[in-house]
């Protein structure tokens, strides 16, 4: 399948209308100059139709008649450089009324600008009327195709490779379109509109989409990371239980002297020295102070140093060995 | 006139497309994005923070995991370190042990406190006679966050009891056979004592007794003599 639709190419001479297929348009079209400077009338362009072979014709929905320049009335006007490009058509409209002869509605033609070398511009008009651009294109109008009717010399200024159907369209006769150099800036500014639309749009999303992803990744560093931290971390268990202890011996008062500690995450032994009133005391706050602690006094005898004669039994000094464990 | 009116009155006008508002146009739709995009911006700038956070305190803990391992660590020379289990490469329990007054200690602790993380797991101290300490402490290595609190783990605390000497006299001091006693009085009451010997009141143990004078000497290692006064001289010996 063919993206780019092709046309059909239909010459007419003085002799007779010849019949080019795609394929054969670049190689074959005979242009050479034409003989004479005939200029048939209706019937004999009727005659001239007849050569025609179209039962060989692949039915194109596009042709194009190319016209020989004498059969067109053409006009040479200069203009000057300060006339304004929107009124070109209607200059060119002028012109063409004026060389067919016919009215502004029933005239077709084309113009093109050519800019001079003092600043000033060249309008060429090739025009005809209505029914004779009808006639020229009736064969082919049965068929329900598309005809532009181009004058020879155009076509022949034309590059070979430039000859699609766009740039013919634009040196085809045709009416008077004074909006379509407008409607033409107008669809391409659409265009334009949608495609930097389009791309604004993707390049955000794209920009969008980038830092996504980049999130995303961080997202999964951080998470091998994290876990990284925690299984260092989680092998120790918190556990005050040691450190409060220790707190206890640190608020002993100095009648109380300390002998030895060893305390761990579980259990705590310690050896005072200390009267037994002060024991006894501190004993029972201790108690109080701490329920959820299980407290065993190992053996408290008495001090085989301290023979002293105590004022009162309470004020023997006693070797107190305390474990304290925390209650499960 | 009213609003449709006018609308479709100049719609031709209104709808007709020129380059300056196919400029406007893709602006505002540019511009519709930047809300959209600046936020997924400032939550990608967030996020790099985090991480950023997360890896400084990953090496703020291998940093001091090292630190621990070193030998100038500590300059002291009565106590001795070594680092415990390694878990990813990153030291986890950090013993110390040692030998010294309880003030030697106090400095020390300070000092690995200020430099490093830790958490006390168990702890072992012993009184020596001299009033020196022996300590071992076992300790979990914790991430080091900044303003951390102090923590006490010294045994007691340092506040000594005051030793007032014209409170206390030296009354008459015995020998039978090896052991040495001495009667003290303290206000109003008398102590038999002899080496070893806790005097609660003023938290002072008994070092040695010797004929004429007694020594006693505080957890500190502070050595105080009591000695016969001259006006007790002729006191006999109470029971």
């Amino acid at each position: 399948m063919k993206l780019i639709k092709s046309y059909s190419l239909a010459l007419y001479s003085a002799e007779q209308c010849t019949l080019y297929n795609k394929n054969e348009i670049d190689k074959q079209v005979d242009l050479s100059p034409q003989s004479s400077d005939f200029i048939p009338d209706a019937l004999q362009l009727v005659a001239i139709q007849q050569s025609l072979a179209l039962e060989n014709w692949a039915a194109e929905s596009r042709i194009v008649i190319l016209v020989p320049d004498h059969w067109l009335s053409i006009s040479n006007s200069i203009l000057d450089s300060s006339t304004p490009p929107s009124l070109m058509p209607l200059a060119a409209l002028t012109y063409a009324v004026e060389s067919t002869f016919s009215t502004p509605e029933m005239v077709w033609f084309n113009y093109q600008k050519k800019r001079l070398e003092d600043n000033r511009i060249q309008l060429s008009v090739f025009a005809c009327s209505e029914e004779w651009s009808k006639q020229l294109c009736s064969p082919f109008s049965s068929k329900n195709a598309s005809c532009l009717i181009v004058p020879v010399s155009l076509w022949q200024n034309i590059k070979p490779r430039s000859r699609r159907w766009s740039t013919l369209s634009r040196h085809a006769l045709s009416h008077y379109q004074p909006d379509h150099e407008k409607q033409r800036t107008c669809k391409r500014l659409w265009c334009c509109l949608l495609v930097l639309s389009v791309l604004v749009h993707s390049l955000a999303y794209g920009y969008f989409s980038s830092l996504e992803q980049r999130i995303h990744l961080l997202l999964t560093d951080r998470q091998s990371l994290l876990e990284r931290q925690t299984a260092w971390a989680t092998h120790q268990d918190s556990n005050d239980f040691v450190f409060s202890v220790l707190g206890l011996m640190q608020e002993l008062p100095t009648s109380v002297r300390l002998v030895s500690f060893d305390g761990g995450s579980q259990q705590a032994d310690f050896q005072l020295t200390l009267t037994q009133e002060e024991f006894a005391y501190l004993f029972s706050r201790w108690e109080q102070d701490f329920p959820h602690w299980h407290w065993q006094v190992f053996e408290s005898f008495q001090a085989a140093n301290s023979i002293s004669l105590p004022v009162e039994s309470n004020q023997e000094v006693l070797d107190v060995f305390v474990s304290v464990f925390e209650k499960k | 006139m009213f609003l449709s009116q006018f609308l479709r009155k100049n719609s031709a006008s209104l709808s007709a497309i020129s380059v300056s508002r196919v400029c406007l146009f893709v602006l505002v739709q540019a511009l519709a994005w930047y809300p959209v995009l600046s936020e997924q911006s400032a939550d990608l700038e967030r996020h790099l923070k985090r991480q950023e956070q997360l890896r400084v305190s990953w090496q703020k803990v291998q940093a001091q995991s090292r630190l621990l391992e070193e030998k100038s660590f500590l300059q002291e020379d009565w106590v001795t370190y070594s680092v415990g289990d390694k878990v990813q490469g990153v030291a986890t329990a950090w013993q110390i042990e040692g030998r010294a007054l309880i003030k030697e200690w106090q400095v020390l602790l300070e000092t690995v406190q200020e430099k490093v993380a830790l958490r006390l797991v168990s702890a072992t101290w012993e009184r020596g006679q001299d009033g020196a300490w022996y300590g071992q402490l076992l300790f979990d290595i914790q991430e080091p966050k900044r303003n951390r609190a102090y923590e006490n783990w010294l045994p007691t605390s340092l506040k000594a009891g005051r030793f007032v000497e014209e409170d206390w006299t030296l009354v008459s001091t015995m020998r039978a056979g090896e052991r040495a006693s001495a009667l003290l009085r303290h206000k109003n009451s008398q102590h038999w004592v002899r080496q070893g010997s806790w005097l609660p009141m003023v938290g002072l143990v008994v070092d040695s007794v010797a004929f004429d004078h007694v020594n006693l000497i505080n957890s500190d290692g502070l050595q105080v003599t009591l000695q016969f006064r001259e006006e007790h001289r002729d006191e006999t010996s109470g029971e």
